[in-house]
């Protein structure tokens, strides 16, 4: 981080917004306003660029930031702890080289951030990477619990069905004993040992014809599309026609004209997901499980409300596919640093698009500006002394020199690892022809019956966030790893920091050779409630949720603000006339 | 083409503004006086390279004119890509390669070897100049991919391959080609244009194959050798494996195309045949030769349809597998797997899918495509039960079809009909006439 305290001073007093932090929400913000012909100062109290969003190059950065968090000054952060195990001889000396991202935000095809982003022509600025697959951890114990049909069966009348089929799937079951008389019987002999077991305790990626779902010990991948489901070793068919059905009601439950399905939305709206799947899909426990896992919402099953999981399944599943060359990939990654990067990006944007971004320069107090200085509402004290006035001040509270008090509420267990093992398994093409190779991987460790999941975002070395050999495991109960390279694990976790870690020896348990953890970083994510600013013109950010996946509600914020300030949502981050011709002019 | 997605009024606020009508203009002009040039010296039948760079300028900006690719066949026709002139034909210098003759005098060659050498120093020249036409195509193609004729031209160019060069330097070219198509097929699943066209350049790779195999060496020359269908046959299993798969209509069409010549090839007798079938109305993703030890128990189409029964694509290719394998025209043998089975067999066939059909209609109460299935399947038996017994027929196998059976099948029938109106009322009429010819 450089200092930039020598900064000479502001060269304007009069703006019309003033936007305090480069947040992933105060970046898009300041693009979008200074595109719209606003003049714009950004301002960070931090001397670096993202808020809670934030990227540390350094471990020693991480180090300072550390302190911060402990003493209290770092707004919804506490406790965090880091366990270092590699000596200074390890070449890993400072931790130069590693990116270590408390924004490692995965980014759905189809959500409307990265809508957005290509409609501002603002995707090139970024490298982006393919999330592969989502991978559960169960054993052979918890896939064998077969589906319990409670009946009460809404969609088909299924209680109804149940004892019917079952008398015919017998009466069937002897008519139809073998029209094809002459088949030779050996081959009926094996198959019966066959069955699903044969790759316990391998450790090589399972994957042939019979199958498009791998398996690497306990670790499964989560079928999310018909043919996963079609092709699942683990399932019945009776099973396939439930999961195949809720997959058809997640596409339609949105779909005002399909009434059914809204029905059996409106009905169950506060119903638990767990609930819902055990009683009008009724399918494995395990599978509901694996379901959930797609939500990212790091909440057992049984406390996540349909609601809340449709939108979200309803993304993943239509953002699956529609990658070209990957369409087994649903989403993406920024490489560098995640989200972090992209705030950059933005500050810069938004500075070529006029605004003026400072860093080290904080808010010390904001307030009506009625004296009547000039024309403008409010009239903002700086920590560097200098006095502005602007008609608009975002932020989040703490930015805007209002307080803000810790919520009861839940709490976050956030890690990041960093791993120098072999994970390669989690970033192999699921499908061999397809020319993009995974750089980042979900794994999903359920935490039982009530317990909450942990989350794990495996970052492979190819998102350049470790030296060129190591990996890195985010614990939101997240995890990044890598190859023989290091890697990153990051890990989110409604429980605690012991769960996060065991979650991660889950994972490492598979690697090989056994690895251990060269470096972590621990904290917890509190849940805060500001004060709303009473001056006109005032406009307090929600903070940034610990959401793992950039979600459609930060963009929905920014346009609500935009909204109120320029008066219409259209046009939001367009490039302006001028500037689109002088970069035709520039590419001719 | 070029304004697909852009609004007439803002194609027309674009044009009000200034500047741009001014550089539109400019463009305009520059166009028309390219394009009469080379218009010109098309009357004036200007077959040389000059000419060709005329195309070359004018194609790159406009490639939907047509009559340019005409004439830029034409043009290289008589220039880069002219036909090697028959080697009992003694040849003009001039027609051939200038920095080869004088070497050929010079070396003072016998007539043969000098044949051999131009022919040589020939197919080097045809192949660069084929190849950098490709080149040509290439970035107008991912700029313009739905323009026909560049899709045309790059036809003709392989074509001329074929016509110029010796097979297996043709070979080559068409082996590039089907990359360029698998790569196509990976963005676009489920494009039928690109699955022609793949089609169309397996059918250019095996048939100079065949032609080529010495005739008087092998009596029955074995199209296993040149046969890319067990290839192709692995290629649909992929596709259909992939995200999206299941509803690849395509690639399931292309599978009932390529299955009987698979087995035909693979010389499977009449058990392995319905062994196959078996496998295909079960498992139709499965290579039977491959993996026979590991999971047959898998009934793979059943597990495709019990998955997504609103699937169209599947019963499309359900219905071929039923219909192939019952209704057998003898001269139409090839399209089915196992046409030659007895009339029980095929009774015991029926019945097994309508069974299983039936269980899925319980889960699936209110799918259209079971219940057409089920009502087109039952009108099926009953016809295969009015076929002449054989002389292989067993009395067995006719067990449990009884009379009863036929006046069940006709009540059921009635049922899902109705419940086929009631639910999807589009064609009704249709569900109605079917209705009446079962009164009767």
């Amino acid at each position: 981080m450089n200092d930039f305290s020598d900064i000479p001073p502001l060269p304007l007093a009069d703006w019309d917004v003033l936007i305090s932090g480069t947040g992933i929400k105060q970046s898009l913000l300041a693009v979008a306003l200074c595109r719209a012909g606003k003049t714009v100062l950004q301002l960070d109290k931090n001397s670096y660029y993202g808020g809670s969003a934030a990227a540390f190059y350094s471990l020693s950065e991480v180090d300072a930031w550390v302190a911060k968090v402990n003493s209290g000054d770092e707004v919804g952060i506490k406790n965090a702890v880091v366990v270092s195990n590699a000596g200074e001889g390890a070449g890993y000396g400072s931790g130069r080289g590693y990116t270590l991202s408390l924004a490692p935000h995965l980014v759905y095809w189809h959500s409307s951030v990265l809508e957005i982003l290509r409609r501002a022509d603002l995707t090139d600025g970024f490298s982006w990477h393919a999330v592969g697959s989502w991978w559960v951890c169960l054993t052979e114990e918890e896939v064998a619990v077969p589906a319990v049909a409670t009946g009460v069966g809404g969609v088909v009348g299924l209680a109804e069905v149940g004892v019917k089929a079952a008398k015919l799937a017998s009466a069937a079951g002897k008519k139809r004993a073998g029209w094809n008389k002459g088949r030779k019987k050996e081959s009926v002999a094996e198959t019966t040992p066959g069955g699903g077991e044969e790759s316990v305790g391998e450790r090589v990626t399972q994957g042939n014809s019979e199958t498009t779902l791998r398996k690497v010990d306990n670790f499964r991948e989560v079928p999310c599309t018909f043919e996963d489901v079609a092709w699942s070793k683990d399932l019945t068919d009776k099973d396939r026609g439930q999961l195949g059905e809720f997959l058809r009601f997640v596409m339609r439950y949105n779909d005002p004209t399909d009434q059914k399905c809204s029905r059996i939305f409106e009905e169950n709206r506060q119903t638990s997901l767990r609930t819902f799947l055990s009683e009008i899909f009724p399918i494995p426990p395990f599978i509901t499980t694996s379901i959930s896992s797609l939500t990212l919402i790091p909440s057992a099953p049984s406390e996540i409300t349909l609601e809340q999981a449709l939108p979200r399944l309803a993304v993943h599943f239509s953002s699956l596919g529609k990658i070209p060359d990957v369409r087994s990939s649903a989403a993406l990654t920024i490489a560098y640093g995640g989200s972090a990067e992209l705030c950059q990006v933005l500050s810069r944007a938004a500075a070529i698009a006029g605004g003026i971004n400072v860093l080290s320069r904080g808010v010390k107090s904001l307030c009506s500006n009625k004296k009547g200085d000039g024309n403008r509402k409010l009239k903002a004290q700086l920590e560097s002394g200098e006095t502005i006035y602007a008609d608009w001040a975002i932020g989040e509270a703490s930015d805007l020199a209002k307080e803000v008090k810790p919520l009861d509420g839940k709490s976050m267990s956030r890690g990041i690892y960093v791993i120098e093992t072999q994970i390669g398994w989690l970033f192999e093409r699921k499908y061999k022809d397809e020319n993009i190779t995974p750089a980042a991987a979900v794994v999903v460790v359920p935490g039982g019956d009530k317990g909450a999941p942990v989350y794990i975002i495996a970052r492979s070395g190819v998102t350049g966030e470790c030296p060129r050999s190591q990996c890195e495991f985010s614990n939101l109960k997240s995890i990044v790893m890598s190859l023989i390279k290091p890697g990153l694990l990051h890990a989110v976790t409604e429980s605690s920091y012991g769960d996060m870690n065991a979650a991660i020896d889950k994972v490492l348990q598979v690697c090989s050779p056994l690895s251990e953890i060269l470096y972590s970083l621990q904290y917890t994510a509190v849940t805060t409630s500001p004060e709303i600013g009473s001056e006109d013109g005032t406009v307090i950010l929600d903070p940034l949720t610990q959401d793992i996946a950039l979600q459609d509600d930060v963009l929905e914020e920014t346009l609500r603000i935009y909204e109120r300030i320029v008066g219409t949502r259209e046009g939001f981050m367009d490039v302006p006339e001028e500037i689109r011709r002088m970069k035709e002019e520039m590419e001719e | 083409m070029a304004s697909h997605g852009i609004s007439r009024s803002e194609y027309a606020a674009q044009s009000r503004d200034g500047h741009r009508r001014e550089k539109e203009l400019k463009k305009i002009e520059e166009y028309n006086q390219l394009a009469g040039a080379v218009q010109e010296r098309r009357l004036a039948r200007e077959y040389n390279l000059e000419a060709l760079e005329g195309t070359t300028r004018l194609l790159k900006i406009n490639p939907e004119y047509y009559t340019i690719w005409n004439y830029r066949r034409e043009i290289l026709q008589q220039t880069l890509l002219s036909k090697h002139p028959s080697p009992g034909i003694p040849l003009p210098p001039a027609s051939t390669s200038a920095r080869t003759c004088p070497e050929v005098n010079e070396t003072g060659q016998g007539p043969e070897e000098v044949a051999r050498s131009l022919r040589a120093a020939y197919t080097s020249k045809a192949t660069l100049h084929l190849k950098e036409e490709l080149a040509f195509l290439l970035p107008l193609l991912s700029s313009f991919p739905k323009c026909y004729w560049i899709w045309n031209h790059r036809l003709w160019t392989l074509q001329r391959a074929t016509e110029i060069l010796p097979a297996d330097k043709a070979d080559i070219f068409w082996q590039e080609e089907l990359g360029l198509v698998g790569l196509m097929l990976r963005r676009d699943v489920r494009n039928f244009h690109g699955w022609m066209y793949r089609r169309f350049v397996i059918s250019n790779i095996e048939s100079p194959r065949q032609k080529n195999v010495p005739g008087d060496e092998v009596e029955n020359p074995s199209s296993m050798d040149t046969s890319l269908v067990e290839q192709e046959f692995a290629y649909t299993t992929k596709m259909v494996q992939g995200v999206g798969g299941m509803s690849n209509y395509s690639a399931w069409h292309n599978r009932s195309k390529l299955i009987p010549r698979l087995l035909s090839e693979r010389k499977c007798g009449k058990q392995e045949r319905m062994d196959f079938l078996e496998d295909g109305l079960f498992r139709p993703l499965f290579s039977p030769g491959k993996c026979l030890q590991k999971d047959i128990e898998l009934e793979l189409l059943k597990r495709n349809i019990s998955t997504n029964p609103h699937d169209q694509s599947l019963w499309f290719y359900h219905r071929w597998l039923i219909y192939s394998n019952t209704i057998t025209l003898d001269r139409n043998t090839l399209d089915a797997i196992s046409p030659f089975m007895t009339r029980g067999t095929k009774l015991l066939m029926l019945a097994a899918e309508i069974g299983t059909l039936e269980d899925l209609l319980e889960t699936h109460s209110g799918c259209k495509y079971i219940l057409k299935a089920l009502v087109e399947y039952v009108g099926l038996l009953q016809r295969v039960r009015k076929d002449p017994k054989g002389p292989e027929d067993d009395e067995e196998d006719e067990e449990g079809l009884t009379e009863d059976d036929e006046k069940k099948g006709s009540e059921d029938r009635r049922t899902w009909l109705a419940k086929l109106i009631s639910i999807d009322p589009m064609r009704k009429g249709r569900y109605q006439e079917i209705l009446r010819s079962l009164e009767n």
